[in-house]
């Protein structure tokens, strides 16, 4: 009879276990969440290495993901420090191998190493050029790791820590493009053809549920004398504070955004009639009660105010985008002429003259 | 007397044909095996069980000389001679010095193999299940999931056992003979 030795040697059991890691490689390659390759990792560790559970550490912005795997679930995390064990074994930079007792658990081990048959812990830093790209810690089911495990585990450690790496950027930079592709640049709010899309889609919504939609369109009053006389680097700050504020009273799952200059969009639904008129007031009010500090010129207090439109897709049938910006701009224009800083509603009854408030 | 009719390659209809080429193609084997040659004559029912074989044995998460391992252990408990011989074969190209007898030997608890420890637990999972299905009990399956299956994976196994099952009927009704190459084994 073969002696274990021999048996484990085996080239035929190394092709086996090359085999297992090469349609690994290839099945997570073409996966883009990271939940899903942990997934698939815990599941098929078993057919190259014995490994009944791993923890995992790689840099990413703002910190560290963390990933662990145990009998078929797995879970990422993302951390800006690290737990104690990791933070140790990043420092050390060195691979430790360890005996796990049944009775006296090892410091700080991550649940994911610990169970009735795990045997053994081996930790690796993942290191190149001298950089640390990552800390893969593994327990061993039953029977502690042979030389073909250890192998297999470096192996597979260094190409997967890359692979997260290297997607991790990639979704980065690619959220980057996407945002400025959607948003404005300077108040980071929806650009001006991203609200008109997200208008377009809602109103689609609107029409197949039977709710209403209501579309706010709000421009800030006297911009130009602002301007003029603190200098455009201020009016862009005073633009940043309005779009904050703004912002602020934004409902989840309504959508704000830049529509011009000084114009902004603002779409919300479902929203009755009613509910667009108040929630244009908190618009209105938001701006109007406290006056925005320069800070170049902390003494002066800028009084701000808008003027707002408003319509509703209620009773509109055949509302477009089109017709319901335009509604929305004829109401902010009345809004102009009766004085600003108010809320003027499309189809409402031409009120008397007054300085401001809701007409 | 012999219960079964082969139809060789030359003789096969078209839709026979390439169901033999896809067999060929999928397995690397340079000639159609006994099993297949016996449905020949009906080609909708070759194209059935072969599909059948080729979605569970070439797709899926679990590793092929696993399951080659499992259709061993239901086609040694059913005593279908011919699966039996066939799917030992795959197992016992792990290790040329092993024997028919050692593999045997493994089934019956002895440590002639030095497989993966999952193995014994898939091989007593697959022994329980060809014996009686509904005797499984939860705590069955919560050992393979310590082994670190998933329920999909579970759900492949029992699929290969299934397998193996329709399979044994059929070879063994038929008391099919051996493919050349595996007469060497037993």
């Amino acid at each position: 009879m073969m002696s274990n030795t021999q048996l484990d040697d085996n080239t035929t059991l190394q092709l086996l276990r090359y085999e297992a890691l090469f349609k690994l490689i290839d099945s997570i390659s073409h996966l883009d969440d990271l939940t899903a390759i942990a997934r698939q990792v815990t599941t098929q560790w078993k057919y190259f290495a014995n490994v009944a559970g791993w923890h995992m550490v790689v840099p990413s912005s703002n910190g560290f993901t963390l990933i662990d795997g145990i009998k078929s679930d797995a879970h990422v995390a993302r951390t800006a420090s690290l737990s104690a064990w990791d933070d140790h074994h990043w420092r050390l930079r060195l691979p430790r191998l360890m005996a796990a007792h049944p009775t006296e658990a090892l410091q700080h081990l991550p649940q994911a190493l610990s169970g009735p048959t795990v045997c053994e812990i081996l930790v690796i830093p993942l290191v190149r050029d001298d950089q640390t790209m990552g800390l893969l810690s593994v327990a061993a089911r039953h029977t502690p790791f042979n030389e073909l495990d250890k192998k297999f585990i470096r192996l597979f450690g260094r190409h997967l820590a890359d692979h997260i790496t290297t997607m991790l950027l990639r979704q980065q930079a690619t959220r980057a493009l996407i945002d400025q592709a959607t948003h404005d640049a300077l108040t980071q709010l929806l650009n001006r053809g991203t609200i008109i899309q997200e208008l377009a889609n809602k109103l689609a919504l609107a029409k197949r549920t039977g709710q209403p939609l209501g579309v706010i369109m709000l421009d800030l009053d006297f911009f130009k004398r602002i301007n003029d006389q603190y200098g455009h680097p201020a009016g862009d700050a005073v633009l940043c504070e309005v779009a904050a504020r703004l912002q602020a009273q934004t409902r989840d799952g309504d959508s704000l955004g830049r529509y011009g200059g000084e114009e902004f969009l603002v779409v919300l639904y479902p929203c009755t009639d009613a509910e667009v008129a108040l929630a244009a007031e908190r618009f209105r009010l938001a701006i109007e009660e406290k006056p925005t500090l320069l800070a170049d010129c902390p003494a002066n207090a800028i009084d701000l105010s808008i003027s707002l439109g408003t319509t509703c897709s209620a009773g509109q049938d055949a509302a477009t985008v089109e017709k319901l910006l335009k509604q929305a701009d004829e109401a902010l224009y009345r809004s102009k002429a009766q004085g600003r800083n108010r809320v003027t509603r499309f189809g409402a009854p031409a009120a008397p003259m007054s300085l401001q408030g809701t007409s | 007397m012999q219960r079964y009719t082969l139809t060789e390659y030359d003789d096969a209809s078209p839709a026979v044909r390439e169901v033999y080429n896809d067999f060929m193609r999928t397995t690397g084997a340079t000639s159609v095996p006994i099993w297949l040659k016996s449905l020949g004559h009906n080609g909708a029912l070759a194209q059935a069980y072969w599909e059948r074989a080729k979605g569970t044995l070439f797709h899926g998460s679990l590793p092929l000389p696993l399951k080659e391992m499992i259709v061993f252990v239901v086609s040694a408990k059913n005593c279908a001679n011919y699966c039996s011989a066939c799917h030992a074969q795959s197992v016992l190209s792990l290790d040329k010095t092993l024997t028919f007898d050692d593999l045997k030997t493994y089934l019956a608890g002895g440590s002639a193999l030095k497989l993966p420890s999952y193995y014994r637990s898939v091989v007593t999972f697959a022994d329980k299940v060809a014996t009686d299905a509904n005797s499984l009990e939860d705590s069955d399956f919560a050992a393979l999931m310590d082994e670190g299956f998933s329920k999909e994976e579970i759900c492949e196994i029992i699929a290969v056992i299934d397998l193996a099952t329709m399979f044994n009927v059929y070879t063994s009704a038929l008391r099919l003979d051996l493919d050349s190459q595996y007469c060497a084994i037993l």
